[in-house]
């Protein structure tokens, strides 16, 4: 076949792009099981849900390169390849984060404060639900970028819109979490060190998925 | 030894012809199989018939470039030693096409027969043989049709985005807009049927007259459309904008078959057509018209491979090209059609294939694909530098040959 089609359309970056965003969804459930297992002082299960995330990463990390492999100079998409990578750079951040959370967490066994567990679990669930608007967004992206209608735009955008509203409750959550840890009476240094830090990096998720949103909201901009 | 050259003439002109229909007819007809406009069997039926109707029809013109438009005829004063010229320049497009199309080179046949001519004009005549004015004509007008497809295609389909993709009420407008698509297209079609071509000169109904003729009837035919399209379509729905298109692009995939016969066939039948010639006069006759008959054997093998190997290329590509829509498609048709009908009533003989390409990449441009790899066309550029020089050599090697086996 010397048709010049063969080698003239390329499968649509954002086909990956969906794939890493379910990689990142799939880290996210697996990220509250492992919380819940830690925080439940009998569970023994932590290091297997720590292990699988890792995996978790490191496939989103290869197929994140794989992304980037093949976006030559000459590759024309109906969005700017520049936002295109930033995109993908925030999305990747936030399973980044996750397995960040749980190697924080691995380093020490923690006995977390009763009067914390709530409010932990809570940040939990914004950052999980942050990380579930990701493929649900990129979804509705492929379909706005196929149609150009107004109301496939509008979907997009309200899911932007619940980005930044995960992303804001998340920072409230951070900032009680952290002002309780401070005022824990009696508690060594290195725990209230431990969990600090803990909170930031779970707190990193959100604000990670929230990014991704402001830049799809450049990338569908008209 | 003329019967032997005409015959081997017809059986290499045969082949590419053949070779055309086989992989280039699948150009055009890629899209509406892809975004499912038309079925593959619909595809294969209109791409074969079509393009014999374009190559019978209105294809006189550029294969009356291909004979007579790039060696002087004065240059070469024996029939005997034209005919064979016609017959190496046949034998070296179709071996480079061949080559191509085993190596997956996206080759046209249109520059290979060109550069074929050139190089049995210098060898046969000298420099001075080739009509070099005629020949940069021919060579811009290779870069100015993809770029005029390019410039359509993003033109389009910035119209359906900005008008019918985005903002409210979408099924009433596309409906409105439709029909002027449906018009433009049949105006098209219809002056260059009237203008100058065996039919047109038969009817014989002059300049405005064609005109009036061809425009009262694309308004006729668009009514028509808008009356077709408000009955077929009753479910008013924003996904209705894409079905209107999907319509329309069966008309585009008409017009692109007919366009792609009309310029396509002379690759096959211009050497084909001198060589009878000189067959039939005993004399190299610049005057005479390409016979009918002969653009109906063009038509006819092409059409064959459409059908025989056609509908694999088509198929094969049709599930590559899954990102293009019904409105997508429609844009691409548009400009590729448009462009080469009008340099085929120009007489340039241009590439169906790189027309493609223009109008995909002004579709591209105009953010209507998912992903278009832009570097096929430094690629196309690079084989138009390489397929004149190559077929030209090769040409000249298949003349010295001919002339020493049969002079």
């Amino acid at each position: 076949m010397r048709s010049p089609f063969v080698h003239l359309f390329r499968e649509s970056p954002f086909v990956k792009l969906l794939k890493h965003a379910e990689i990142v969804q799939e880290g996210g459930g697996l990220f509250r099981k492992a919380m819940i297992c830690y925080l439940d002082g009998s569970c023994t299960e932590f290091n297997t849900f720590h292990m699988n995330v890792t995996k978790m990463e490191h496939e989103a990390d290869r197929l994140k390169r794989n992304i980037r492999g093949h976006l030559p100079r000459g590759l024309m998409m109906p969005v700017d390849k520049f936002q295109f990578l930033l995109y993908l750079r925030e999305q990747d951040k936030a399973l980044d984060a996750v397995q960040d959370s749980l190697h924080w967490l691995s380093y020490r066994n923690t006995d977390v404060p009763d009067m914390l567990v709530d409010d932990l679990l809570l940040l939990v669930d914004k950052a999980v639900d942050s990380i579930k608007q990701l493929p649900l967004m990129v979804g509705r992206a492929m379909v706005y970028l196929r149609s150009y209608s107004d109301k496939d735009r509008r979907q997009v955008k309200e899911v932007i819109k619940a980005l930044r509203l995960k992303e804001s409750e998340s920072d409230t959550i951070e900032r009680k979490l952290k002002s309780d840890i401070f005022a824990l009476p009696s508690v060594d240094a290195i725990t209230v060190f431990h969990l600090i830090r803990l909170v930031e990096y779970m707190g990193d998720i959100s604000n990670h998925a929230e990014n991704a949103g402001d830049v799809m909201r450049a990338m569908i901009a008209r | 030894m003329e019967t032997v050259i005409l015959i081997l003439g017809l059986a290499v002109g045969a082949y590419m012809a053949w070779n055309i229909g086989a992989n280039d007819v699948a150009n055009g007809m890629a899209s509406p199989v892809g975004a499912k406009a038309i079925t593959l069997r619909q595809a294969v039926l209109i791409g074969g018939l079509l393009d014999f109707i374009g190559a019978t029809f209105i294809g006189s013109h550029v294969a009356d470039t291909i004979r007579k438009g790039i060696v002087e005829p004065s240059a070469v004063q024996d029939p005997y030693t034209m005919s064979l010229g016609l017959l190496a320049a046949l034998m070296a497009a179709s071996i480079w096409v061949f080559l191509s199309s085993w190596k997956q080179i996206p080759v046209s046949t249109t520059h290979s027969i060109v550069g074929s001519m050139v190089g049995f004009g210098i060898v046969a005549g000298g420099v001075s043989a080739i009509k070099w004015w005629t020949l940069v004509g021919i060579v811009l007008s290779w870069i100015v049709s993809p770029v005029f497809a390019c410039g359509l295609g993003y033109l389009v389909f910035e119209v359906i985005r900005r008008n019918l993709l985005s903002g409210t009420h979408l099924f009433r407008k596309a409906l409105r807009l439709g029909p002027i698509f449906v018009g433009l297209t049949f105006f098209i079609i219809l002056t260059s049927l009237l203008l100058d071509t065996p039919l047109g000169s038969r009817l014989d109904f002059g300049v405005t007259y064609s005109l009036l003729l061809s425009l009262g009837v694309s308004i006729l035919l668009a009514g028509l459309s808008n009356i077709w399209l408000r009955r077929t379509l009753k479910r008013k729905s924003e996904q209705g904008v894409e079905k209107v298109f999907k319509r329309l692009q069966i008309l585009t995939a008409c017009y692109v078959s007919v366009a792609h016969g009309a310029n396509d066939v002379a690759n096959a039948v211009g050497p084909i057509a001198g060589i009878y010639i000189i067959f039939a006069t005993g004399a190299i006759s610049p005057q005479a018209p390409v016979p009918m008959f002969l653009l109906a054997f063009g038509g006819l093998f092409i059409a064959l491979g459409c059908f025989l190997w056609g509908h694999r290329v088509i198929e094969t590509l049709g599930h590559q090209i899954t990102e293009l829509t019904n409105t997508r498609g429609f844009s691409v048709d548009f400009g590729v059609a448009t462009s080469v009908l009008l340099a085929s009533k120009l007489g340039l003989p241009v590439s169906t294939t790189h027309a493609a390409v223009g109008a995909v990449v002004g579709v591209g441009l105009a953010r209507g694909m998912a992903a278009v790899d832009f570097r096929l066309v430094g690629k196309i550029c690079l084989y138009w530098v390489v397929t004149l020089p190559v077929s030209a050599l090769s040409c000249m090697i298949f003349f010295v040959a001919l002339r020493a086996i049969f002079l």
